[in-house]
């Protein structure tokens, strides 16, 4: 029975071993709450054992850990991290650093942040990252303090603004009831069909991390809009100056690479930016859907522009929706089932962590899970921490590991390689189910298709000029370790 | 670039816009780290039209502006770039404005030495011993318009005058409701900036303008007009001469955008705006929003360490 079990293990080669309740709560704590437990909850466990089994203990604790600051100021940050933004200091930490009254009194937070973690306070769905108009801004009550996010709305109607006291239970659990900010509060409290207003999307920080100008004509917007909801990889890239210092403006137009300011201003002149072949595959999706920021360069206009929320889907559809404003984003990708899935696979990456893999079985399972709860945070995390993969300590091999770094490497060459593609040889993986050409060794010319991988990166074909800025090299060698190692699926078998 | 910071410098260009971008984000992460122990030095009082600093010593500060002769500018531009109506000529276009050196300072109004009177209060900061000392005097600024003086002295807002070789760029802007001019939704200017959240330069807008008008004026010229809201604003002007700025507008359906590109050499005029004679002296208070201001920046800035606490071991001496 010994001998069987053990090539059962060789087999699967993956690890899964159960842990100790101890164990399992400070997981939950540490993905939760980004801390460990207190030492006394360990021993209150063990004695809660007495009454209540090991799933319910766990849950009271889920619950409770959910209810904490600490969970929304967590939570806060990584959906920060999906936009590229600054985290907030955490209360606690700036309490632990210092004794000093002023820089407690000085803590400050975003409007996005604060909207960000009262999303996650109230239990909101999820959607409403797009769609909640209800902006907290911390005004300072002093006069040579700087209130930054105060005058960002301040195109809008004085009647959405109302001026309240600081409600520190935004902030605060009892462990910091102390905390006396020298901040107010304004309330921005838009309408629900206020079109000009759509959720993190209009505060202060989202305008100063993806900003615009009259040549870029908000496709960095558009494009960190594709990344974060419907994960569509997607890098908004305008020409840029050879003399410009930005690194990261890596041009990905075909011969623009070396562009001077002046040869771009041409090109916008002569070619009406965008109508270009090559450029238009990515213009057509940015264009529309950016131009709800039109009249908003730097801070919310007046009135609302008008947009088209245009992408083409993980299905190889091209999406058209008429957006009236930047307040229709919200609903029009509500419907959208890569919304779900993408929204799913952020919450599983930060509940599952980084490497864990998501099976397109598992994925299904979760979208029906993260629907069923009205897509509610807590409520999903909950579901996704209550699965008993959570607690399970996996260890993968190194073989595994190659093949989850390649897997999700080559799902991006999908993103031109589609059914949408006008190209005969970018149709050649299109539609192919790329989980299902790894995971299933006698899957139809798997052999001649890794090999084609192969040749195509070794040979600087693939990824092509224009789409090298969406891959690092770390990225591009991790398909030809996995190539390397002889292609092994996700349970490490080769063929 | 080199031409553009002489032009930045020119201009204080927050007025219409505002609003500054990059220094909000950056004031959105800064957290003060020493104890503040030390007791103000001074009080700040506000009447109706004026502010003044009382110190314990009996001391008394007043804040003025004070405004130099204005002189005329005459900034050239085209349109580059209209990306609804391709089809329409890019026009060339000119801006006539006039500018005006304006200098805003805590000045002495009560001093046991009466040399000081009238002279500029200066505040000389150093902290600790080991960092450089900081000495704050006056703000120095060269503006176009602003509606600081709305109230007081509309005299002191200056129009911009808009004169084109072709006016068929601007029919497609929506005309106002009373069809007294043509309406401006929204306008921004660019700058290469460095983007505090990446730590990037980029080039960004990084002011806005909603709802400014054009209304006709005889011989085929216009005259801008900015939002009654900004008009009671702190204060609003703008500038442009700034290199490109971007008309954003929307027509039916569609979002359409103007990309202007204008002839930011000035020559001289700085030099000539500074070497204007001073016209008046105003007894001004403090704007209500004073962390939008440019104009005031180093009064305020005084403020900072003459009505606060201030951390222990910053020395902070009057003169």
């Amino acid at each position: 029975m010994k001998k069987i079990f053990l090539i059962l293990l060789l087999t699967t080669s993956t690890f899964a071993q159960e842990i100790s309740l101890s164990q399992k709560i400070k997981k939950l704590s540490v993905t939760l709450k980004g801390t460990p437990p207190l030492a006394k909850e360990y021993q209150e466990a063990q004695e809660m054992l007495l009454n209540k089994s090991e799933s319910e203990i766990l849950s009271l604790k889920a619950d409770e850990y959910l209810a904490s600051i600490s969970f929304q100021e967590k939570f806060q940050n990584h959906v920060a991290d999906l936009f590229r933004l600054q985290q907030t200091n955490f209360l606690k930490k700036n309490y632990a650093n210092t004794n000093d009254s002023f820089s407690q009194e000085t803590t400050f937070y975003p409007a996005f942040h604060l909207l960000v973690r009262n999303i996650l306070k109230e239990n909101k769905p999820w959607i409403s990252l797009l769609t909640d108009k209800n902006y907290i801004l911390m005004n300072s009550n002093q006069k040579t303090n700087f209130s930054p996010d105060t005058t960002f709305y301040k195109y809008l109607d004085e009647s959405l603004f109302k001026y309240d006291s600081l409600d520190s239970s935004y902030f605060l659990d009892t462990n910091y009831d102390a905390y006396n900010p020298t901040y107010s509060i304004i309330r921005v409290e838009g309408k629900k069909d206020d079109l000009r207003l759509a959720g993190v999307l209009t505060t202060p920080s989202f305008f100063s991390r993806y900003v615009t100008t009259g040549v870029n004509k908000n496709r960095r917007r558009a494009a960190a809009i594709f990344n974060v909801f419907l994960c569509k990889d997607m890098v908004a890239s305008i020409p840029v100056p050879k003399e410009g210092t930005d690194p990261y403006k890596k041009l990905g137009l075909i011969g623009f690479d070396q562009a001077t300011e002046e040869q771009i201003t041409n090109h916008v002149k002569s070619d009406l930016h965008g109508s270009d072949p090559q450029c238009y595959k990515c213009h057509r999706q940015l264009d529309p859907t950016g131009a709800v920021f039109n009249l908003s360069p730097t801070i919310p206009s007046s009135i609302s522009s008008p947009g088209v929320l245009s992408y083409v889907n993980s299905e190889g559809v091209f999406v058209q929706k008429p957006l009236r404003g930047l307040g229709d984003l919200g609903p029009a990708i509500s419907t959208e089932a890569d919304y779900i899935s993408c929204q799913v696979r952020h919450f599983w990456k930060w509940t599952f962590g980084e490497n864990k893999l998501l099976t397109p079985d598992m994925e299904k399972i979760l979208v029906n899970d993260f629907n069923q709860v009205q897509q509610r945070p807590k409520d999903f995390i909950k579901k996704l921490v209550s699965q008993p993969e959570f607690y399970n300590k996996v260890t993968y091999t190194e073989d595994q590991l190659s093949t989850i770094a390649a897997f999700k490497v080559i799902k991006k060459c999908q993103s031109c390689h589609n059914e949408n593609a006008d190209d005969i040889e970018l149709e050649n993986i299109a539609g192919i189910n790329i989980y299902e050409l790894i995971s299933n060794l006698k899957f139809e010319n798997r052999a001649k298709l890794i090999k084609r991988f192969y040749s195509q990166i070794t040979k600087n074909k693939m990824p092509p000029q224009e789409a090298a800025k969406d891959f690092s090299e770390s990225e591009i060698q991790s398909i030809l370790k996995w190539i390397n190692k002889g292609a092994p699926n996700f349970k490490g078998q080769k063929e | 670039m080199t031409r553009f910071l002489k032009v930045k410098n020119l201009f204080l260009f927050v007025p219409m816009f505002s609003f500054c971008l990059p220094m909000i984000v950056q004031a959105q992460y800064q957290n003060p780290v020493s104890p503040q122990v030390k007791a103000p030095l001074a009080k700040l009082l506000e009447s109706a039209s004026m502010s003044k600093l009382v110190f314990e010593d009996g001391r008394e500060a007043h804040l003025v502006a004070q405004i130099k002769q204005p002189i005329p500018i005459k900034v050239q531009f085209q349109i580059i770039e209209n990306s609804c109506f391709p089809e329409l000529p890019l026009p060339q276009c000119q801006w006539t404005i006039e500018a005006f050196n304006l200098k805003t300072a805590w000045i002495w109004t009560k001093h046991s030495d009466s040399s000081k009177i009238n002279k500029t209060l200066k505040v000389k900061n150093t902290q600790n011993s080991t960092t450089q000392e900081k000495i704050l005097e006056d703000s120095n600024v060269n503006i176009t318009m602003s509606s600081f003086f709305s109230a007081t002295r509309p005299d002191l807002i200056k129009h911009y005058i808009l004169k084109c070789n072709n006016y068929e760029w601007l029919e497609k802007l929506s005309k106002t409701e009373d069809m007294s001019g043509f309406y401006i939704p929204s306008w921004s200017a660019e700058q290469m900036q460095t983007n505090i959240l990446t730590k990037k330069n980029e080039n960004m807008s990084f002011g806005q303008l909603d709802s400014s008008i054009l209304k006709p004026l005889m011989d085929n010229q216009f005259k801008l007009f900015i939002h009654q809201k900004l008009e009671n604003d702190l204060f609003a002007g703008i500038i442009p001469v700034i290199d490109t700025q971007t008309m954003y507008y929307n027509h039916k359906d569609k979002a359409c955008s103007l990309q202007i590109k204008t002839n930011g050499n000035l020559g001289n005029v700085t030099e000539q705006l500074e070497a204007q004679k001073y016209i008046e002296t105003l007894y001004v208070r403090l704007p209500p929003k004073i962390n939008q201001n440019l104009i005031f920046i180093n009064p305020i800035e005084n403020l900072k360490y003459l009505v606060k606490k201030v951390p222990e071991g910053t020395l902070i001496e009057v003169e």
